[in-house]
């Protein structure tokens, strides 16, 4: 059933399944989820020309586009050499979630005919920068944009599938015409319970502790911790929340807030054992999260912000309230459809 | 015979026009007839820009020797030599005979050869940005892309473009229309991961509407700039990459 092979480990530890959509892949046929038999239709390159470039990441170079037959503006990301097998799982991923709401539509998929070089298409979002975006938020904006950005991955996870890289560079919001789309698929994948999966996955200051403490077995929960650094750090003023100087450190400053004895408790727990890099870790007392709020924020906080993410910022991700869960938090009370 | 070539060493000397065409770096020039330089008509106004012009055009067409001057005058003597043979140089290109002459320059590729990747080098010809003398150095101009190169050799770079004249090579092309290429449409597209930049793309559909109409109207006025000399090369229209 899985498709990465359980591979032995040194320690046993305590396995871990999904809370919600755990078996959300088992009721699908198997094309959906098996991306190495994806056969990818390669249109021509002709139809699109480059504007300008907006920004290049790990894997790839992006630019403003213009789709000539439709007369309107595209995003253009040409991937740079990668594994055929994660373009595949890139493109089968968004080809699966295109309908979902605030989920970045793929609209073409276009390859350059001598290198082989994959573009890929998406709609366009007139992105402001969050550094200059963020700090200019209402409470209500806030919470708009949070609860729209939970709907991408509710929606997501029902479909199976986790995103791995939620940060605020992977949310474009058009503040404008008020639309969020989440992007960058590249590192999302497909949830099948029991499997192991690489935990060199996400972006330093929004990596899950169960990604530092080296637990594979980790599910759709992974992206409500990145949710929770990104609402924290919105709502505080305090960007990145979690300010690791290494991967190592980035524990380390996750435990001055959560305390030691949460995380022990984790570990006991999932019967994991730190490794040798965090000897030194020291003892911490929980920070209460009230102590987070100054001048300068309070006027974001409220009595529904602190019991939410008291109940996202968890070390056990079993712990954590799930997408939609999180969507049903009183928090969003002022910005949720009433139907 | 054998004589003739032991002895010939000491007093063998070369014409003052073959020694100087010799010299590297003057490949440029061709070669100017002895009566076209001796008729005084020819050289009209070229007293004000070289002193001793008698002296001088009898340097050049051999009638008397360097050695025969004073030594301390002979470098300047052969210095100003050389730039009236240039200046001769720049009337006797326009006339039928040195057309000629540097039409068999132009077929051999003296002077050397367009460097852009479209024209698939394309003989070129030299020519002057001015006809005063000491303004501005002799530039290259190719009839295939109708544009201004500087020439390669830094011995090249340095001659005077007034020895060659603004005329030269429209002038050039009066005389033998049949040399006028047939001019090639093909531009560079410039493109970032096969991906065509839309600013530039734009702007070149824009010329590419422009020559069309063009072309159309002069189709209707009865002139074909098709497949003839000064015209373009009717390029079948590429398939589709796939």
């Amino acid at each position: 059933m899985s498709l990465q092979p359980q591979q032995q480990r040194h320690h046993q530890s305590v396995t871990s399944i999904s809370k919600v959509y755990a078996d959300v892949l088992a009721s699908k046929p198997q094309a959906y989820y098996d991306y190495d038999d994806l056969n990818i239709k390669w249109n021509s390159q002709e139809n699109y020309e480059i504007i300008k470039k907006l920004g290049r990441g790990k894997y790839s170079e992006v630019f403003l586009g213009i789709d000539l037959i439709k007369r309107n503006k595209v995003v253009i990301k040409v991937l740079k050499p990668v594994k055929r097998k994660k373009i595949k799982r890139e493109i089968s991923i968004l080809s699966n979630l295109v309908d979902g709401p605030n989920i970045i539509k793929l609209l073409d998929v276009v390859r350059e005919p001598q290198s082989k070089t994959p573009g890929l298409i998406f709609e366009y979002v007139n992105n402001i920068d969050f550094r200059s975006l963020y700090p200019t938020f209402t409470d209500y904006d806030i919470r708009f944009y949070m609860y729209e950005l939970l709907r991408a991955l509710d929606y997501s996870h029902s479909m199976g599938i986790m995103h791995r890289d939620v940060k605020p560079h992977n949310v474009m919001i058009d503040h404008e015409k008020k639309i969020l789309r989440l992007i960058d698929w590249g590192l999302a994948e497909y949830y099948h319970p029991g499997t192991e999966y690489n935990v060199r996955v996400a972006s330093r200051y929004f990596k899950g502790p169960e990604l530092l403490v080296d637990f594979r077995l980790y599910d759709y929960s992974l992206d409500l911790w990145s949710f929770g650094c990104m609402l924290a750090s919105m709502v505080f003023i305090k960007e990145p929340f979690f300010h690791g100087k290494s991967n190592t450190d980035q524990l380390v400053q996750i435990v001055r807030v959560l305390g030691s004895n949460s995380l022990n408790k984790y570990l006991t727990k999932y019967n994991l054992t730190l490794s040798d890099e965090y000897e030194d870790i020291g003892y911490y007392n929980r920070r209460p999260w009230e102590r987070f709020v100054n001048d300068n924020n309070q006027h974001l906080v409220s009595n529904e912000f602190l019991d939410f993410i008291d109940k996202l910022l968890r070390y056990d991700h079993q712990e954590r309230l799930t997408a939609k869960e999180a969507m049903n938090h009183p928090y969003f009370d002022p910005v949720r459809p009433k139907n | 015979m054998a004589d003739y070539i032991t002895d010939s060493s000491s007093d063998f000397t070369e014409y003052w026009i073959d020694l100087f065409l010799g010299i590297k770096g003057n490949e440029y020039f061709c070669d100017i007839d002895d009566e076209y330089i001796r008729d005084r008509f020819n050289l009209t106004g070229l007293n004000q820009e070289v002193s001793k012009l008698p002296t001088l055009i009898d340097i050049i067409t051999d009638l008397i020797d360097l050695d025969s001057q004073p030594e301390d005058q002979r470098d300047t003597l052969e210095h100003n030599a050389r730039i009236l043979y240039g200046l001769i140089h720049a009337r006797y290109i326009l006339t039928s005979r040195g057309l000629n002459k540097m039409f068999e320059k132009f077929r051999n590729g003296d002077f050397g050869y367009c460097p852009r990747i479209n024209c698939q080098l394309h003989p070129l010809l030299p020519i002057g940005l001015n006809d005063s003398p000491r303004v501005a150095s002799v530039k290259l101009y190719c009839a295939k892309c109708e544009d201004l190169f500087n020439p390669k050799s830094n011995r090249h770079a340095v001659i005077d473009g007034a020895y060659f004249g603004t005329s030269f090579p429209a002038m050039f092309f009066q005389n033998f229309p049949n040399a006028i290429p047939i001019h090639s449409k093909e531009t560079y597209v410039p493109r970032v991961f096969g991906f065509k930049l839309h600013e530039y793309s734009q702007l070149n559909r824009w010329r590419h509407l422009q020559r069309m109409k063009l072309e159309s109207r002069l189709v209707k006025s009865g002139i074909n700039v098709s497949n003839v000399n000064g015209g373009f090369i009717e390029v079948e229209q590429r398939q589709e990459e796939r």
